[in-house]
């Protein structure tokens, strides 16, 4: 069943060629002294006094001993890139890109000032610390997990604010994410703290297809929509029963219509089973399994009538004794195909990418970008005991996250390095392809086994039914024989008893008439009695043989019991022991994980030589065919951005953008100052309650919270326009320019007011300070030189409009590409 | 391998040619204008794009008559059953179709035009009845399908198109359609009672002059990130400031006022006629897909003469429509579908209402790729039944698209991810194509 395949050698041959023609034309020798880079050179360490440096130095050292997870991270990436490795991006990029992938919003004016002046070496260390200890953080990640569970789905049911409240206090309390996940699935019954977790089931209205759907993509990374009535027409091993295995955990949870949605109910009974629409295969029952995971073997079972703990009802949500659901969620932290799916998620959330891509496609024809790397994070997902605070802050850390996102000049890369490279590279893959096919067929070998000793199982569950009922009617015959048997004895008894009454009764009378010869009447009844005599002894014989028929028959049915319990034994004894099966599905299990390994593997390298092909076709190019050389050009430098060379471009997600138009606008301090007044006016109850030195920190959380609902409002038509759907393509639409152009609410943001940038710019008469309040507000950078020069003939041109043309520069930065992507 | 992660969309393609066929033309110099260029500019560059502008396309005009109009009263007559009601059927303008009295003017178009009439859709709701006719798949839980519109706006928007590609004139009905997973850009922009999009006009402060300087500026900036690192995405981002700007300069496409006073008096005063005039105008400029919803005709009480008021205001300025558009020859580029939730029941119920219908019920279709003055399907003596050609809402779905030369049976590629153009459970009904 499992169709295993891996890819032919790619073109050989065209490679080698290419290659052949890199190291001829040995362009760019190592010995080159231009500058590596175009833009935005590396901050240089500034002058300090020696013993305060070496301190500063220790101290980052130290820091640098407790994790090495960064550098195992740098070491991986820089190990497979192919050309060029970008330099460290500038400190106002990194202020801008961390604060955004951090807080979800760019830093305030004063924020980015402070973070340029500073001039500490460990100054960005300190500001990642900073930053993702901050409650700001709490409320960026419920955003982000809010937007990735619930896809943006019309809220009902459990409402929105105690959703994201859950959510909030979960990532603020570092609940481990495995642990998230486990109450997102099971929901309330964990307990009231829960409840809002349901959220995750209910909004698909608990529908079993909506909801397998979505925990497999969310949990393990898998799109299996497509498998649900077929195997995947597009990726070779996702199967009808990979679906089917996953939906049996969750196909007996429904939703409570008594409880308006907020409740979820479950039956305690209920097999999958399937058809496919394209073969008419199918299975008649699939046992709960994990994909590409564990299988659920055994299951406690109960008599019947006894199956819940509370039965359920039209108007009682069903718990049932043992929850599928349940069984799931304890399993899922186990499965390394969830480990390896939070891994590439966190990595997704911080890089804009996945490693795997796109990140709910996990499967042996899509290779990891850089398969160790992916398996770095899944082990150190699981030995971190999933802790998303902990991870993202060692990837933020990470020179790849550092790095500049501008483009190399190509007189500044080294094409005869990377020839030499893919020398090497042609190399390895063939050694890579040979080690795949064995593998290959072990894993084909193992699975195999697998399929038939579990197929085999699922045949005899389903026939097990049909030969306990044929006990149970052999027990009920063979009853009915006893009975038939005692009936017939009893009949026979009364009939000797009368036989033996008569006949002596006749010999008496008989006897009697003998010695009264001539009572005719005394001889008519001897003979009268005498025929009664022989009517009863007649009967005799067949009542006899009624009970010999009834004894054969009854021992007729003690076999039959006997042979439709050996029927059950047998079927009982040849199902595949559950030991015997878990050691096949182990089996199956490694193999599979060892060949798609292999497979992987083969497909980076691959991958990596792709790279150096389109570099010498570049090169090749670069004389003749200016166009050809321009396009192979760009997929360098998308390849080197997709490998972690380059930092790549991330659009602001709607809710990045909405925030962050009103930091640098100035109209978000005011509303988090006016959430503020109102927790000073009426202090919540645990913010009164708490003791006088955890208020400030305790405020600033409940300060996060609020804004949430505080900027729904707002939010909320940025959604509408920029769309955000996780997985969506980058899109660009002309009513998010018009929405930006000509709405009241962005031109609102251009008005004086308060202390916002308007007013701000307004009352300042200086063209260079007002060209840095503007840049470093909205921009988080100082001007340049003819920036500020550009600024300057602008205002100084402006005469009355001054306070229109200050509109209009605001405007002109919130609009431009450098705002719109996080770079 | 079966795998097709790399973008095989015709958008995909599209953009990224342009993409770099724009990079090829400016690689003299990276930073050299590029952002500030307008359309005009990218025209220039662009053959491709410019040889588009000049071949007219496909596009589909719906009109959605909410609440359910009645197959009985319209499309498929049943006269002098127990179940046809008091109206006559008429002869039309195409040999041997009758439609109901209550459509004379319509009747006269018929040659243009044909019926399906073999619906069962299975279904009486009317939240559920949009979704599929809307979508073409049967209502999921926890899976959103995007709408017929967006599908369309997605499949023969060009890259350089700045008026919107979807849009909706709303007289009633459900407000904004959605485009799911195919992403904003393809949702529907609502002209609520027939007026002009959102954001379509400058604020009252904003003096045209201070807008030019402004995205002058705005050029500027996004040339000098250029320099830095330019990609697909900043390229889309930028021009889309460039489509604004052009879409503002075309606002007038959104005014129906300014069409000529015969025409404006020919389509009456009634808002559905204004809509059909306004959704003329829009063909006119090549909008790929435009919905009017006329509302309403859930007629459960007194379905007569409701039908007499909601027809006779639908059906002249629909006619109008259909023989203009015959007329200027955007017939045979333009597909006309006219569609409800559902019909509605044979049988009168005693307050001489009609109630919910799913099982046997009709949808017009006519223009290009559609077999002019032709009849698809057929329900028994009494419409209670359908007898021959039983189709639902996935091959009507598949069938507009089909009609007007979009693959209904290949995918979308979203992020990577293939999606079905429409249910690949159903297929396009061929005998109604041309």
């Amino acid at each position: 069943m499992l169709q295993l395949h891996w890819s032919r050698p790619r073109r050989l041959a065209s490679l080698l060629a290419a290659i052949l023609l890199l190291t001829t034309i040995g362009l760019g020798g190592s010995g080159s002294q231009k500058p590596l880079w175009a833009d935005e050179p590396a901050p240089a360490a500034a002058e300090k006094a020696a013993p305060e440096k070496a301190a500063e130095e220790k101290a980052a050292e130290e820091r640098a001993a407790l994790s090495q997870l960064r550098h195992r991270v740098d070491e991986l990436i820089e190990a497979a890139a192919i050309g060029p490795l970008a330099p460290l991006c500038s400190d106002h990029d990194f202020v801008r890109r961390v604060s955004l992938d951090l807080t979800g919003v760019i830093p305030t004016p004063a924020r980015v000032r402070e973070f340029l002046a500073d001039e500490r070496v460990d100054k960005r260390e300190r500001l990642i610390d900073e930053l993702v200890s901050s409650p700001e953080f709490a409320r960026h990640m419920a955003v982000l997990l809010d937007v990735a569970l619930l896809e943006r789905r019309t809220a009902k049911h459990i409402p929105v604010p105690s959703w994201e409240q859950y959510l909030f206090e979960s990532i603020a309390a570092d609940k481990p994410l495995d642990q998230l996940f486990r109450e997102l699935i099971v929901g309330d019954r964990l307990g009231a703290e829960t409840q809002p977790a349901t959220k995750f089931l209910t909004s698909r209205e608990a529908e079993p297809h909506a909801v397998t759907r979505g925990i497999g993509r969310l949990a393990f990374g898998m799109d299996l929509q497509c498998a649900q009535c077929h195997d995947h027409p597009l990726v070779d091993d996702y199967y009808q029963s990979d679906y089917h295995g996953l939906y049996a955990f969750l196909h007996r949870t429904s939703l409570l219509a008594a409880a308006k949605g907020n409740k979820l109910s479950e039956r305690a009974d209920g097999e999958a089973n399937f058809t496919s629409v394209f073969t008419g295969d199918g299975r008649q029952w699939v046992l709960p399994q994990l994909p590409k995971g564990k299988t659920l073997l055994s299951e406690p079972t109960f008599a019947a009538g006894e199956e819940y703990t509370t039965k359920p009802d039209k108007t009682v949500a069903g718990v049932p004794k043992h929850s599928r659901r349940e069984a799931l969620a304890q399993l899922l932290g186990e499965s390394r195909q969830f480990q390896r799916n939070v891994a590439n998620r966190i990595w997704a959330l911080v890089f804009g990418r996945g490693i795997v891509d796109p990140l709910d496609y996990h499967h042996t024809d899509n290779p990891p970008q850089n398969p160790a790397l992916l398996n770095l994070l899944a082990d150190q997902v699981r030995e971190r005991r999933f802790d998303l605070r902990g991870m993202i802050r060692e990837l933020v850390a990470t020179r790849t996250y550092q790095r500049a996102c501008d483009a190399p000049r190509p007189e500044t890369v080294n094409f005869a390095d990377i020839a030499a490279r893919a020398e090497r590279l042609a190399g390895r893959l063939e050694a890579a392809l040979a080690a795949v096919e064995p593998l290959q067929k072990s894993a084909a070998a193992a699975n195999e086994a697998w399929e038939q000793a579990l197929t085999h199982n699922e045949a005899v569950a389903v026939q097990l039914p049909e030969l306990q009922k044929g006990v149970t009617a052999a027990k009920e015959k063979h009853e009915q024989a006893v009975a038939a048997q005692k009936t017939a004895a009893e009949t026979l008894a009364r009939v000797q008893d009368q036989a033996a009454a008569l006949a002596a009764a006749a010999s008496q009378t008989e006897a009697a008439a003998a010695k009264l010869a001539d009572d005719k009447e005394l001889a008519a009844a001897a003979a009268t009695v005498r025929s009664k005599s022989d009517a009863v002894a007649a009967t005799v014989p067949a009542a006899m043989s009624a009970v010999s028929g009834a004894e054969a028959a009854t021992a007729a049915a003690v076999k039959a019991v006997a042979e439709a319990e050996a029927a059950v034994a047998k079927a009982v004894e040849s199902r595949v022991p559950a030991e015997k099966l878990a050691a096949l599905e182990q089996a199956r299990l490694a193999a599979v994980a060892q060949w798609t390994a292999a497979k992987h593997e083969h497909q980076a390298i691959a991958t990596q030589l792709e790279t150096c092909r389109t570099a010498a076709e570049y090169v090749s190019a670069n004389e003749s065919d200016p166009a050809t050389a321009e396009a192979r050009w760009q997929s360098l430098v998308e390849a080197w951005t997709i490998a972690g060379q380059i930092a790549p471009l991330k659009p602001l997600t709607p809710e990045q953008l909405a925030a962050s138009g009103m930091r640098a606008t100035g109209m978000l301090a005011p509303q988090i100052a006016a959430v503020e007044a109102k927790l000073d006016k009426a202090p919540p109850e645990p913010l009164k309650a708490a003791a006088e030195e955890a208020k400030p920190k305790l405020k600033a959380k409940l300060v996060q919270q609020e804004l949430l609902n505080q900027l729904r409002g707002t939010v909320r038509q940025f959604v509408t326009h920029y769309g955000g759907l996780p997985g969506e393509d980058f899109q660009a639409t002309v009513n998010q320019a018009l929405f930006v152009g000509n709405s009241t609410l962005v031109a609102g943001w251009l008005n004086p007011a308060g202390d916002n940038l308007a007013q701000r710019l307004a009352a300042s008469e200086d063209p260079a300070a007002v060209a840095d309040e503007l840049y470093v507000s909205v921009l988080s950078r100082h001007p340049k030189q003819d920036e500020k020069q550009a600024i300057a003939e602008v205002l100084a041109d402006a005469g009355e409009t001054r306070q229109e043309r200050l509109g209009e520069l605001i405007w002109a930065l919130l609009s431009s590409t450098e705002f719109r992507f996080n770079h | 391998m079966k795998c097709r992660y790399a973008c095989q969309s015709a958008e995909h393609l599209t953009s990224r040619r342009s993409f770099l066929s724009g990079m090829a033309a400016g690689s003299a110099g990276l930073a050299a204008g590029l952002g500030g260029m307008g359309l005009g500019g990218m025209l220039a560059s662009n053959p491709a794009i410019a040889s588009q502008v000049q071949a007219r396309h496909k596009k589909i005009l719906n009109i959605f008559l909410h609440g359910g109009v009645s197959q009985l009263e319209s499309w498929d007559p049943k006269p002098n059953t127990d179940t046809g009601g008091p109206f006559r059927a008429i002869p039309t303008s195409a040999p041997g179709i009758h439609i109901s009295e209550l459509l004379p003017h319509t009747a006269k178009q018929m040659h243009h035009l044909s019926i399906v009439r073999s619906l069962n859709t299975k279904n009486g709701d009317h939240g559920r009845g949009t979704v599929e006719m809307m979508t073409g798949h049967k209502e999921t839980p926890g899976t959103e399908y995007p709408h017929l519109g967006a599908v369309v706006a997605k499949s023969l928007m060009r890259p350089d198109f700045a008026l919107p590609g979807h849009i909706l004139i709303r007289g009633g009905g459900p407000g904004a359609s959605s485009a799911a997973y195919l992403g904003p850009k393809y949702s529907s922009v609502v002209m609520n009672g027939g007026q002009p999009p959102a954001f379509t006009e400058r604020p009252a402060t904003l003096s045209l002059e201070s807008d030019q300087r402004r995205n002058a500026f705005r050029a500027r900036l996004n040339d000098r990130f250029a320099a830095r690192r330019r990609t697909a995405d900043t390229d889309a981002y930028t021009f889309s400031y460039e489509q604004a700007q052009s879409l503002l300069a075309q606002r007038q496409v959104f005014e129906v006022s300014r069409e000529s006073e015969a025409d404006q008096e020919r389509y009456g005063t009634s808002e559905f006629g204004r809509h059909c005039l306004l959704a003329r105008r829009l063909l006119e400029h090549d909008v790929p897909f435009v919905q009017i919803n006329h509302s309403n005709y859930d007629t459960h009480f007194e379905n007569f003469d409701f039908h007499i008021e909601q027809l006779g205001e639908f059906d002249q300025p629909f006619a109008n429509l259909v023989a203009d558009l015959a007329d200027r020859g955007l017939l045979e580029e333009t597909l006309i579908c006219v569609m409800s939730e559902f019909g509605r029941t044979p049988r009168i119920n005693n307050r001489y209402g009609r109630d919910h219908w799913g099982t046997a019920w009709s949808v017009v279709l006519g223009g290009t790729g559609i077999q002019p003055g032709a009849v698809y399907g057929k329900t028994n003596e009494n419409g209670t039944a359908v007898e021959d050609g039983e189709c639902d809402h996935g091959h009507i779905f598949h069938t507009l698209l089909q009609a007007v030369g979009i693959d209904s049976t290949a995918e979308f590629d979203i992020g990577g991810q293939p999606f079905p153009v429409a249910d690949p459970a159903k297929g396009p009904l061929w005998d109604v194509l041309t």
